[in-house]
């Protein structure tokens, strides 16, 4: 039943991920799992948050090369402009406003899950250790956004 | 006796028999049996200005319909995410419209989720179960304990 009803989901189930990650272990867990959830997922990692910036201003210049992100994924903890730092500056910008930033962290401090929400952050995840967890949750995730993905 | 998840959810929306249909759906699916339910932006947005000024608690979710009379969904979503209080807690826009335009649009003004709304209760109870999901098992969130500050009051001077 659950096999068939994933068979359906994948028929032009596309989501499109950016995934901005600069940790090589978390970047592997994530697209494993990614690529586990049972939908279409067209992936693109970058390792911190200027490199994210650099992606997205492609993606107005030069779209069919490089596609528009219908979810962003964020890891919170890099150097450099860093998670809030990226979250600030694409909610701000009308060409990338719309983007749900779901937040990736090992971070389970409640000060931190406020301030990414008061940047209209679209979710928080706490990372977590087991490969089983990571697989469900981002199942959950997909399911979440991809039916306005393709839009936003 | 009913266990529900330790959670308040706010629905605006006009419509008697969607508010009906989210009703039963958040109880059956053991989410809360008792959501704040308004018909309109305006009531709602007053709640909310009221629970600010007595630092009661607010609400984890929004659940908010596109087209009512008077402000209407998408001038309640703008008034939110404007205010400097309110602007944390999510809002899913829960609508019959699938049109591009209104989902853009609500994703400009900073909406937390889209959910076309389904027409029968099988359907409604499967999207908000998938919403749930999300929202409660898999996602941090705010907790909105009225002793304490948001985090910018944390920072050491």
């Amino acid at each position: 039943m659950r096999e068939s009803m994933k068979g359906e989901y994948m028929e032009n189930k596309l989501i499109k991920v950016l995934l901005i990650e600069n940790d090589s272990a978390d970047q592997v867990l994530v697209k494993n799992a990614l690529m586990n959830c049972g939908y279409n997922v067209d992936l693109k990692m970058v390792p911190n948050a200027e490199y994210a910036l650099k992606y997205l201003q492609k993606t107005l210049d030069n779209p069919a090369k490089f596609p528009r992100p219908g979810l962003i994924l964020l890891d919170l903890n890099m150097l450099g402009l860093g998670g809030k730092g990226f979250l600030k500056e694409i909610k701000a910008s009308e060409d990338f406003e719309s983007i749900p930033i779901v937040v990736l962290s090992s971070s389970d401090q409640q000060n931190d899950v406020d301030e990414c929400y008061k940047l209209h952050a679209a979710g928080y995840i706490h990372k977590m250790a087991s490969l089983k967890e990571y697989n469900s949750v981002f199942e959950t995730i997909v399911q979440y956004w991809y039916p306005v993905s393709s839009v936003i | 006796m009913e266990i529900y998840k330790a959670v308040t959810i706010m629905l605006v929306e006009d419509d008697p028999g969607d508010q009906k249909l989210i009703k039963t759906s958040l109880r059956e699916q053991k989410i809360t049996n008792m959501p704040l339910v308004f018909n309109c932006g305006e009531d709602a947005l007053a709640y909310l200005q009221k629970i600010k000024e007595e630092q009661a608690l607010m609400p984890d979710l929004i659940l908010l319909d596109l087209n009512m009379p008077g402000m209407g969904g998408r001038e309640f979503l703008r008034l939110i995410k404007s205010d400097n209080i309110l602007e944390v807690v999510p809002v899913v826009i829960l609508t019959t419209s699938d049109a591009d335009r209104d989902i853009l649009e609500s994703f400009r003004l900073q909406a937390a989720g889209y959910i076309k709304k389904p027409v029968n209760l099988p359907d409604f109870q499967e999207v908000i179960q998938k919403l749930s999901d999300y929202w409660f098992t898999v996602c941090k969130r705010v907790v909105h304990d009225p002793a304490r500050e948001y985090s910018e009051s944390f920072t050491c001077r």
